[in-house]
């Protein structure tokens, strides 16, 4: 078995999902044993999504006029 | 003709919010998109490969890079719309919202190089290639930039940026 560190890089296409099959499963198992490191990527992986959910909601971007949200 | 039309106008929202999540002032944002589409008009047929989403992306970039030089140029000044972070923080009773706003507002904090290529990444789902491409930077380059700003991003989060800037966010990158 050859087991590649796992480098930065894995840890943002980690988060990115860009990663071949084989290696996220290798980057979750690494998450597994490294719990501080599990902490950091899930939080990268939180902005991830809220930036990204932000963004296309529309919702007003600080200091700009987006669409204001009608709910 | 009719090929550019089909392939263009999809792409228009994710521009202008690209455009506007970089320059913080919607009118300004919506100019250069307007520019960044004439321009795309006119280079139709020089464009390289096939790839329409980067290139459209690129041209975007690069007028507003030289949007920021003219306003360092000018001086100091901010641009932003009337509307202040006071404003901003109006809506924190709304805590469900809020939380998503802030991520917002503390991205808006990051230098310009960093916010770039967390919206084109993580926002606009462009590859770390295409990245590249889009800001003319090396691929090691992107990704560096990727996680200062996804630390630095985390530091604003968790409040322990030392340097916080009060009420004004500088649109310049820091050198």
């Amino acid at each position: 078995m050859n087991h590649r560190p796992i480098t930065e890089d894995d840890l943002h296409g980690y988060v990115d999902r860009i990663l071949e099959p084989e290696r996220q499963a290798e980057v979750t198992a690494y998450l597994g044993d490294h719990p501080d490191v599990a902490k950091r990527v899930a939080a990268f992986t939180d902005q991830r999504r809220e930036s990204s959910r932000t963004a296309r909601d529309g919702l007003q971007w600080p200091g700009g006029r987006w669409r204001q949200c009608s709910c | 003709m009719k090929d550019m039309l089909l392939q263009v106008e999809p792409l228009i929202p994710a521009l202008r919010r690209y455009a506007r999540a970089l320059v913080r002032n919607r009118a300004n944002a919506d100019d250069l998109v307007q520019d960044c589409l004439e321009r795309a008009v006119g280079r139709w047929q020089q464009r390289r490969d096939g790839n329409v989403r980067a290139w459209l992306f690129s041209i975007l970039h690069n007028l507003a890079v030289d949007q920021f030089r003219k306003t360092a140029a000018r001086g100091r000044h901010v641009a932003i719309d009337e509307t202040s972070e006071g404003d901003f923080g109006e809506a924190a009773a709304q805590e469900h919202r809020l939380m998503y706003q802030d991520v917002l507002n503390k991205l808006a904090k990051l230098p310009e190089e960093q916010r770039a290529v967390l919206l084109l990444v993580a926002v606009e789902d462009l590859s770390y290639a295409d990245a590249a491409k889009v800001l003319n930077i090396p691929v090691g380059t992107v990704m560096s930039r990727l996680s200062r700003a996804r630390e630095r991003l985390q530091q604003e989060i968790e409040g322990t940026v030392d340097t916080t800037p009060t009420n004004v966010v500088p649109i310049r990158s820091e050198k």
